[in-house]
Order: structure tokens, then C-alpha cells, then sequence
């Protein structure tokens, strides 16, 4: 896959798009979930109302948002609790929340209210049903739900720079979907006719949280400050998105989904690829893709972190930003294949950050070109399960000579390439990463409950090893009915050499290994943005930030609302 | 009896297989497998749980064991009929031979045959006509696997929450927590949030 300027501009090479860097650098693109809702919503006139807003003075009870969509209706019920400051956590373990959530499917009546009230508030200690598609929780943030609550309450608005930088009243720690807890299977969901797609039900809960975020704080800060009580500016409401909380129980999925994550990534990359095919650039997209540089840059300078890693990548990004903007300005738009021309130049000159960045605005001008992709980007897993046995061993050896050679390389008697080990502790049932050797380098015993996703990189060369020994016409049928134990890495390599960016190509038990980069790859396909390790294991991220309020769907140029406005940017 | 969602049967079933032993790759199956049965309306949860109970070491062939050597070898089904003897669960094969079914694009036809008794089921990848007399048969003498061209009405399976009795999901837990690490201090610190 090597790309020329003017000859054949291909997909970039899996092997250097899925290393853990890279992928740790991903950025929101147009592609993401988020924006896919926003436009669905706004395309098929969505209309949102509060059919229950049953809270008492001290913000404690229930509310009701409705959705109604051209098939079907859904319902956000938001359940307000009271919270002690010491319970306030957003730790795996919390078992107790400021709100908690669950999106209905349809029109709850008043005994499903009653029902989820009494399951809701207990998250996973609780069970929904199947007319509930998604369950999650929040807590209000430290910084500045007080703050906020105290401006309103004594008729005054909040800072507006300070609602930026923090830019959300409510914290999520978990969105479950896909049938946990009892709730509505995915496959169900995607067959109804109504919001089919990836996360598409998971984001409107979101966006809908947001709603209430707001609601709350207002309906709070009034019975504080009665007739002096301010409502927020709706300049101020729309700086609010929702925090989210990430940490390790979202990294096994983008291993255990292999054909999904491949539609995910080959979908943007497919639409990079059309792009920097593209032999020239009208000035309309040349301004919007300026204008989008510059109103980057001014996100970008909104996005803070006290992580040393990411502070770095931050500065390193703002200088890309500049030198991306300085190019952009010298004519190499003016000439032929710009956007390829403008890639080639990126890989030379900028950092991962800054290269996944330009990825992103490229993308920026063609909506049109690209945002149909977004319909391939969800697949069924049951398409790709069975194993073929009628492969014969060279054929596999083959294989994983191309799609594993970052796995084949690595010497795994070497402690330090086998650092880690990911289990699920009995407690919440959560994946988390420990250490596979004690002081004296024994394996601990933590290694007998190892999980399949820290075993591909190590068994998939195991099974590489024990295939040189064997027959090489000899079928996979008869080799797996040997070893059964290399069942789940045969499947992986047969899923992965048909959807080639489905593997995360570097390995997850080394020492160097950061599982938040796994986590950012995801987030970004999300929507999520301002990334904020808060150590190696979890990160915080803000979502709908600058997002259209849902009375303003119908009237704002949602497709660029992500990033922050300046005076005289380009509107579509 | 609580209702639970085809995907937390397919996870609880995956958790147990492998807790009772099966390799990672089989027990991936053997949750699909609980999971396609349910969805048929047929106890998946529990035949699953009496099969990692069981001890496949007295001459019967293990459902899970046998459904990978057929699907995996579906590429040498022709025409003719293959026998196996002696298997324990036969319904339990029947989600197998429905991925054979994605692989051959054709519906398939197994056969049951007991001392007395005998039926037919007919799979495909998206429907399946079974025989409800085999969902309690917990060996048979031999069955039969072969491609159909039979006109028959197959029934597509149905997405919805399905009740599975406490004790058999309490079994299922058992299992499962064995591939779970107890908790300790040093185990919270790992969880990271």
C-alpha cells in the first residue's frame, strides 16, 4: 500500500494506522457517532419535550425526556438522588450516584416510572427489561456544579471561560448498552426501525443528559433564589456538554470486536482515501478549510490536561496546528492532488497528533463525499464466527506472516514484553491490568485468570511456532481438532485477514504499553473530545460540548458545531 | 424464573465453558450456541450448564466438541449423509450446524435416531424447523448431518428477554467465577477509576 502523489493514492497501511500510538492520537471526525446522531436528528426533524419533571426542592425525584423521531419515540427517565460528598466517586466500584439514567424504548407508562425507580438508582445491583435500551449514571462535577449553582441563584450568569474549561455540570462514569443488565439486545435494537447504527442509542441517552444537566441546576437554583434566580444564557448552555469518566472496562471491547472495529477504521479511512483523491480544491473548501484550522486551534487552546503525557502532545499539537495553518496558506492548495500533497507533507512534518489531527479536517469540507460512509459503519458479528477449516496450514502460516508480524517479533521470554496481564476481578466484574511477575519474576497467580485479550500477541506466535512442525497441506479442521486451545486465535486470523484493520497491530502486555491510548481510539470514534488522562488507566473526555440545544436542531449548521466558533468563521 | 437478555446468556455461558474447562475458542462457541438456542425458544442456559457438568470421558461424544469438528469440516459435506455415534445433547448441536449453513449457504438436516425413537431438524443460517422432541434427549445412538433441498418453513429466531431458572443461573455463576481473580486492595488499584 505504498501511496504515490499522482499515481494510485490507496488506504493507509494497517500496520501503521492500528500501532497503539497512533491510535492513541485519534481525534473526533465527521464519521463520529455523535455527529452522526446530530445530523440524523436534524434531517428527520426530531422533536424533544419534558413529559414528567417531577423534582423536589432539593432537585431530588424524576424526570421524563421524550424523543420523538418519524418511527419510533424514545423516553430518557433521569432519576435525582441525594449523594453525600465522602459517596462521590467516580470509581468501578461506586455504588451510589448523583443521578442515575435509563433510556426507555417508546412511552413509559406510570408503573415502568415505578419500576426503574427501584432498579435504576442501584445501576449494575438492579435489573431493566427489554423495552429499556441503555442504563448509566452521573455525577455532578466538583469544579463547577457549585460554582454555577451559586451565579444562578443570585440572578447572575456564570464565566463563561470557565464553563469552556471545564464544559459540563455532570460527569457520566458508564453508559451500558447491548442487553446488559437485561436491557434490549443490540441485534433487536438494529432491526426495529428506529435509531440503528453504532452507539446511536448510547448517544442520545447522552445527549439528552445533557438536557437535563441544565434543567436540574436551573430548577435547583430557583428554589434557592426564587424570583432572583437566573436561567443560564443559551450561549452559556451550549458551552455544556457532558464529562465522561473511561476507564478500563472499555478496552477489551475494541479487542473482542475485531469485524467492527474494522468498519469503524476502514470507513475513515476510506474516506480520507476519496478526499486525497480528490485533483482539486474549490476556494469554498479551501476557506472552510482554513476556517476549520482556525477554529481547531481555538479548541485546541481549550483543552487542558495536568497528565504530563498529554500535556506534551497538547503543546506538540498546537505547533502542528500552526505549521498546518502556515502550509495551508503557501499554495499547496492551489495545486493538483492537494489533499494528498497536503498528507505527504503531514507525515514528514508533523507529530501522530498532529497527522491524526489533519486526517480530521480534511474531512471538514466534504460532508457530502464522505458522511454516506458512515452507514457502513456497523456489521453483523455472526457474519464473520465460523471458522474456516478448509485452510490449509501454509495458508495460515502465510496469513500470519502478514497480519502478525508485529506479534511475530516479539521475544515473549522476555519478561518485559510480558509485563502485564488483564483480568476481571470477581468485584463488578471489570477488566483490570496487573502485573505478571512479582519481585522474584515468578507469574503470579493473577495469571491463571488472564483474559483472551492479553493472550493474542503470545498465542498467536505459539500457534505460528507449532504450525512450522506441521503438514503444510494439511486442513485447519484437523489441526484444530488437536489443539481446540488455539480456536479463538484461528478465528481472529481469518476475521482479521478479511477486515484488516481490525487488530490493535502491537501488543497489549508490554511494558510500554498505555491502555489509555485504547480507550482515546474509541472516544474518538465516539465524538468525544479534551482528553484528560488521569493516569495510565483512565481518562476523562467531554461530549456534545458546543452541540445545537434540541430546540436549535432545526436551525443550526450542525455539521460543524464541534468546534468552537470565532467571529466571521465559515458557516455552511 | 427472571428474564434475561440473549446477550447476557451468551456472556454467562461463555464465562461457564471456559470455567469448566473449555478453551477460549470453544467456549466463545458454546455462548453463541446457548444463545442461538434460546432464541429458538429451546433452554439453552440449562442444557449448557449440564453439559460443562458433565464427564465426557464414558464413550459419548461431547455436543460442543463435535459441533467444532463439523462446522470446521463443513467444507467436506457433499451430498452424502455423515454419521456420528453415541453423542451426548444433540440439540445443542443444531447452532453449529447452523454456521455451516452460513459457510455452505444451504439449509441442512440433522437426524436423531434412538432405540424407539427418532426425529429431524432442519437448520439454516437464518431460520430453523426443530423437532421439539429432541430438546430433552440427552444422548442418541446416532445422528445423521446432510444438505437438504426439503421445501420446508423455517422459523426466524426471536429477539427478546428469555426467563432462565435461578438455580440454573446461579449453576452457570458457579463456573463462571472461576475465571474471575478475588478481589484485593491491590486489584482495585488495577481497575484504574
Amino acid at each position: 500500500m505504498i501511496d504515490g502523489v499522482f499515481g494510485k493514492i490507496q488506504l493507509r497501511d494497517p500496520n501503521k494506522v492500528m500501532r497503539l500510538s497512533r491510535l492513541g492520537s485519534s481525534h473526533q471526525n465527521r464519521l463520529s457517532f455523535m455527529r452522526t446522531l446530530l445530523r440524523r436528528l436534524k434531517k428527520e426533524n426530531w422533536q424533544f419535550n419534558k413529559s414528567h419533571f417531577q423534582l423536589d426542592e432539593n432537585g431530588f425525584g424524576y424526570v421524563v425526556y421524550q424523543a420523538l423521531g418519524p418511527s419510533k419515540t424514545y423516553s430518557l427517565v433521569c432519576f435525582s438522588h441525594k449523594l453525600d460528598d465522602k459517596d462521590r466517586t467516580d470509581r468501578v466500584i461506586a455504588n451510589a450516584w448523583d443521578a442515575t439514567f435509563v433510556l426507555f424504548d417508546g412511552v413509559p407508562t406510570n408503573s415502568d416510572i415505578d419500576r426503574l425507580s427501584k432498579n435504576v438508582p442501584k445501576q449494575e445491583g438492579g435489573r431493566v427489561s427489554c423495552k429499556e435500551l441503555t442504563l448509566s449514571r452521573a455525577n455532578r462535577s466538583l469544579t463547577l456544579w457549585d460554582y454555577v449553582l451559586d451565579r444562578l441563584t443570585n440572578g447572575q450568569q456564570p464565566n463563561l471561560d470557565r464553563i469552556i474549561k471545564t464544559g459540563y455540570l455532570l460527569r457520566t462514569t458508564a453508559v451500558y448498552g447491548s442487553g446488559k443488565f437485561g436491557a434490549k439486545d443490540r441485534l433487536a435494537t438494529e432491526g426495529d426501525g428506529g435509531l440503528s447504527g453504532c452507539f446511536q442509542v448510547e448517544m442520545l441517552s447522552v445527549y439528552l443528559i445533557r438536557t437535563f444537566s441544565i434543567d436540574l441546576i436551573e430548577h435547583i437554583a430557583k428554589e434557592i433564589g426564587g424570583k432572583k434566580a437566573a436561567h443560564l444564557n443559551t450561549k452559556i448552555k451550549r458551552c455544556l456538554g457532558v464529562g465522561n469518566s473511561t476507564g478500563l472496562g472499555m478496552a477489551p471491547f475494541v479487542r473482542n470486536h475485531p469485524a467492527l472495529i474494522h468498519s469503524w477504521v476502514y470507513a475513515r479511512e476510506q474516506a480520507f482515501m476519496m478526499v486525497r483523491q480528490i485533483i482539486s480544491a474549490s476556494n469554498f473548501e479551501k476557506a472552510k478549510f482554513k476556517s476549520f484550522i482556525k477554529r481547531s486551534q481555538m479548541g485546541v487552546d481549550q483543552w487542558h490536561s495536568e497528565h504530563e503525557l498529554q500535556k506534551s502532545k497538547i503543546k506538540n499539537l498546537k505547533q502542528d496546528l500552526k505549521k498546518i495553518l502556515v502550509f495551508a496558506k503557501n499554495g499547496v492548495l492551489n495545486k493538483k492532488f492537494p489533499w494528498q500533497l497536503f498528507y505527504l507533507w503531514g507525515e514528514k512534518n508533523l507529530t501522530q497528533e498532529g497527522q491524526e489531527k489533519l486526517l480530521s479536517l480534511i474531512l471538514e469540507p466534504y460532508g457530502s463525499m464522505v458522511d454516506k460512509l458512515t452507514k457502513n459503519m456497523s456489521v453483523d458479528e455472526n457474519n464473520h464466527f465460523p471458522i474456516d477449516g478448509s485452510f490449509n496450514v501454509q495458508s495460515l502460516i502465510h496469513i500470519l506472516k502478514i497480519d502478525y508480524a508485529w506479534a511475530l517479533d516479539i521475544d515473549f521470554d522476555k519478561h518485559k514484553n510480558k509485563h502485564f496481564v488483564w483480568y476481571v476481578s470477581e468485584e463488578k466484574l471489570e477488566p483490570r491490568v496487573g502485573l505478571r511477575y512479582d519481585c522474584s519474576g515468578a507469574e503470579k497467580e493473577l495469571s491463571s485468570y488472564e483474559q483472551s485479550i492479553s493472550t493474542i500477541e503470545w498465542r498467536t506466535k505459539e500457534l505460528y511456532e507449532k504450525l512450522q512442525s506441521r503438514n503444510k497441506n494439511e486442513k485447519i479442521d484437523v489441526f484444530l481438532s488437536e489443539h481446540p486451545e488455539y480456536r479463538h486465535i484461528i478465528r481472529r486470523v481469518q476475521i482479521v485477514n478479511k477486515n484488516f484493520y481490525g487488530e490493535i497491530r502491537d501488543s497489549v502486555v508490554g511494558e510500554s504499553m498505555l491502555p489509555i491510548d485504547i480507550l482515546r481510539f474509541k472516544l474518538s470514534f465516539f465524538g468525544a473530545i479534551k482528553y484528560d488522562p488521569r493516569s495510565k488507566l483512565w481518562v476523562r473526555v467531554c461530549l456534545f460540548q458546543n452541540a445545537p440545544l434540541p430546540e436549535e436542531l432545526q436551525h443550526m449548521p450542525i455539521d460543524d458545531w464541534i468546534y468552537p466558533q470565532y467571529e466571521g468563521s465559515l458557516q455552511q | 424464573m427472571k428474564y434475561y437478555s440473549l446477550s447476557e446468556i451468551d456472556v454467562i455461558c461463555t464465562k461457564a465453558a471456559k470455567g469448566a474447562g473449555y478453551s477460549y475458542g470453544e467456549a466463545e462457541e458454546a455462548g453463541r450456541a446457548s444463545r442461538w438456542l434460546t432464541s429458538y425458544n429451546i433452554p439453552g442456559a440449562r442444557i449448557a450448564l449440564e453439559i460443562f457438568k458433565r464427564d465426557f470421558n464414558n464413550g459419548l461424544e461431547c455436543p460442543i466438541k463435535l459441533g467444532n469438528k463439523i462446522n470446521d469440516s463443513c467444507y467436506s459435506f457433499f451430498d452424502k449423509a455423515k454419521n456420528y455415534q453415541n453423542v451426548a445433547y444433540p440439540v445443542f448441536l443444531l447452532p453449529y450446524i447452523s454456521y455451516m449453513t452460513y459457510n455452505l449457504n444451504q439449509t441442512m438436516v440433522l437426524s436423531w435416531f434412538n432405540a424407539g425413537s427418532s426425529g429431524e431438524c432442519f437448520v439454516s443460517f437464518d431460520g430453523s424447523c426443530i423437532d421439539q422432541n429432541i430438546i430433552d434427549v440427552v444422548s442418541v445412538e446416532q445422528i445423521s448431518i446432510v444438505r437438504s433441498d426439503k421445501n420446508i418453513v423455517l422459523t426466524a429466531p426471536e429477539l427478546k428477554n428469555y426467563p432462565v431458572d435461578q438455580k440454573v443461573w446461579q449453576g452457570l455463576e458457579a463456573l463462571a467465577t472461576k475465571i474471575l481473580a478475588p478481589p484485593t486492595e491491590s486489584s482495585r488499584d488495577d481497575a484504574g477509576e
